[in-house]
């Protein structure tokens, strides 16, 4: 097993727009990115375990020729909102950095 | 055929080393552009007109991209003004190049591109069925339209290819997608859209993707059928791995990108290590689409006050979600006595506790807390000394009500500053994520030359 935050060089996450999240996991080496990829670990399953929201709000890519994942889901507050506190949408990576991966 | 495109910094006011706007220079670029806002600071930036950046900084940036467009004689493009893109973030970024011309002595011709849309136009366009909600929004109302304090639309390249085509020298554009500012001038010289679309994607954070990390400038070499990434900045470096992954930043899909005239495939495409500092990208379609530009609108909130204070009492930190509520009930009795019309309905207040769940809220899934918590009321109301009175209300309750166990009865916050409380100012929403449909990409733009130059 190895955790994501060795497997992975950069998980980020950012507004896309004002009314969505997204998370990046970008991979340096193409046998880390195929491992977590093939891991079948990365689910909307897992994301709603992880951020305590539905699971068919995630949508999960796999971008093969930059070894990177993404995760995009909608905000509950849209940036700067009332009931908002992470206007950039920056701080939102901190679930994913200790995923599991066989 | 070759063009080289030249992208200041991510943000104008985010500053440039002068070393790479030089060796930029000796590329002969056809044009030197900068963006100049986001919506990533929220609603404000739209809601007061006000920028994100120093007005100094953006004047030291300006300067330098004015007198070298004037020395190569090649226009400078600048988009999303002021932050925002507002109209009146237009006229401030006007008023500080007024003042560099002025300054340095140049006469150049400068044109103004117009973005906010009158509430007449929305609904116009709506009734017409040509403003589409964008995924997980709502059809748009006339209500909402009304609402809106200011709109602007985000334009394609097409209004600032108009006015290259009017002879302008010095482009200042309120909202406008960040790539359009990049794609204006290539795609009129007739180069592939696919490249151009994606290169101007890749650039517009500068050299984002480049190491080491810092504000600095990028370039874009178009060719037939591929583009490289190069920094001006002989210190720095553009890894492959990073140039596909900025490809990816940013957006809801790691590889398609909307543009108004289409949609930005990179799915297929290559990236590859030309020399430890430069990358070729090949392969990037740009797939056609309806032409759509998309909206920003805010509307006002209310007026905002805040107080930030802490906590370190054991007891209190252990029952702070019930102690909140309670408080909570104590503010809108005392609300009830003051202001009987504001009780119910008139005021929002939330307390924010960082050290429990304040930055992820309802995605916290750790029950961990810490020794020591930081509270930040809000409270927003319809004028500011409603937010303050009741703001102040609020921060008393905090300070000096009880809770079972209390020990420390002189006060069970720390709070952080004298005064406690700040007053905001109006604050906003965004409330419209919606596209207009065009048939004439120019329709919702004015164009307009600076005839005070």
């Amino acid at each position: 097993m190895a955790r994501m935050d060795e497997l992975a060089y950069i998980i980020r996450s950012k507004n896309a727009g004002p009314f969505w999240f997204t998370l990046d996991l970008l991979f340096q080496s193409e046998e880390n990115y195929l491992r977590v990829k093939n891991s079948g670990v990365i689910t909307k399953d897992l994301m709603a375990k992880l951020y305590n929201r539905p699971a068919d709000i995630f949508d999960i890519y796999f971008f093969d020729n930059a070894w990177g994942i993404k995760i995009s889901y909608p905000r509950t507050d849209s940036a700067g909102d009332f009931g908002d506190t992470d206007c950039y949408g920056a701080q939102q990576h901190a679930p994913l950095l200790g995923i599991e991966i066989p | 055929m070759e063009m080289t495109l030249y992208a200041a910094t991510g943000n104008l006011g985010y500053g440039f080393p002068e070393i790479a706007l030089e060796n930029a220079l000796k590329c002969n670029p056809a044009f030197l552009g900068s963006d100049a806002g986001s919506c990533d600071p929220g609603p404000s930036c739209l809601g007061t007109g006000q920028g994100f950046t120093s007005r100094g900084a953006v004047k030291r940036d300006l300067r330098l991209l004015v007198k070298a467009g004037a020395e190569k004689n090649i226009p400078v493009l600048i988009g999303s003004a002021g932050g925002s893109g507002s109209d009146a973030a237009v006229d401030g970024l006007i008023e500080i190049l007024h003042e560099i011309l002025q300054e340095e002595g140049l006469r150049r011709r400068v044109f103004k591109i117009y973005a906010e849309q009158s509430h007449e136009y929305l609904k116009k366009k709506l009734a017409e069925g040509k403003i589409v909600p964008l995924e997980g929004a709502r059809d748009l109302t006339e209500a909402e339209i009304d609402a809106s304090a200011h709109v602007v639309a985000a334009m394609g390249p097409e209004p600032f290819q108009e006015a290259i085509r009017q002879g302008a020298d010095i482009i200042i554009a309120g909202r406008a997608t960040d790539a359009s500012i990049y794609a204006a001038i290539p795609l009129m010289q007739g180069f592939d859209p696919g490249l151009v679309w994606h290169a101007s994607k890749i650039i517009e954070c500068g050299a984002a993707m480049a190491v080491p990390k810092s504000s600095d400038s990028m370039l874009a070499h178009i060719h037939d059928d591929y583009f490289i990434l190069d920094p001006p900045n002989p210190e720095k470096k553009v890894p492959a791995a990073n140039a596909a992954a900025h490809t990816m930043y940013e957006c809801p899909h790691p590889y398609l990108i909307h543009e108004p005239s289409g949609i930005i495939d990179a799915g297929e495409c290559t990236f590859e290590q030309i020399t430890e500092r430069t990358v070729k990208v090949m392969g990037s379609k740009l797939r056609p689409a309806p032409y759509s530009v998309k909206l920003e609108g805010v509307e006002s909130l209310g007026f905002r006050t805040i107080a930030i204070g802490g906590t370190h009492d054991p007891e209190l930190i252990s029952h702070i979600d019930e102690h909140i509520e309670r408080v909570k009930g104590f503010l809108h009795d005392r609300v009830k006595n003051v202001y009987p019309d504001l009780a119910d309905g008139g005021y929002k207040v939330k307390f924010v506790v960082y050290g429990k769940n304040a930055v992820m809220g309802i995605s916290e899934t750790d029950d961990s807390v810490g020794h020591e918590l930081g509270i930040v009321i809000d409270v927003i109301s319809d004028t500011q000394d409603h937010a303050d009175s009741i703001l102040s209300m609020a921060r008393t309750l905090l300070m000096h009500s009880n809770y079972p166990n209390r020990k420390c009865i002189a006060g069970s916050i720390a709070w952080l500053f004298s005064p406690s409380d700040i007053s905001v100012g109006e604050v906003f929403r965004f409330n419209l994520n919606h596209d207009i449909l065009l048939d004439d990409p120019l329709e919702p733009f004015r164009i307009v030359e600076d005839k005070e130059v």
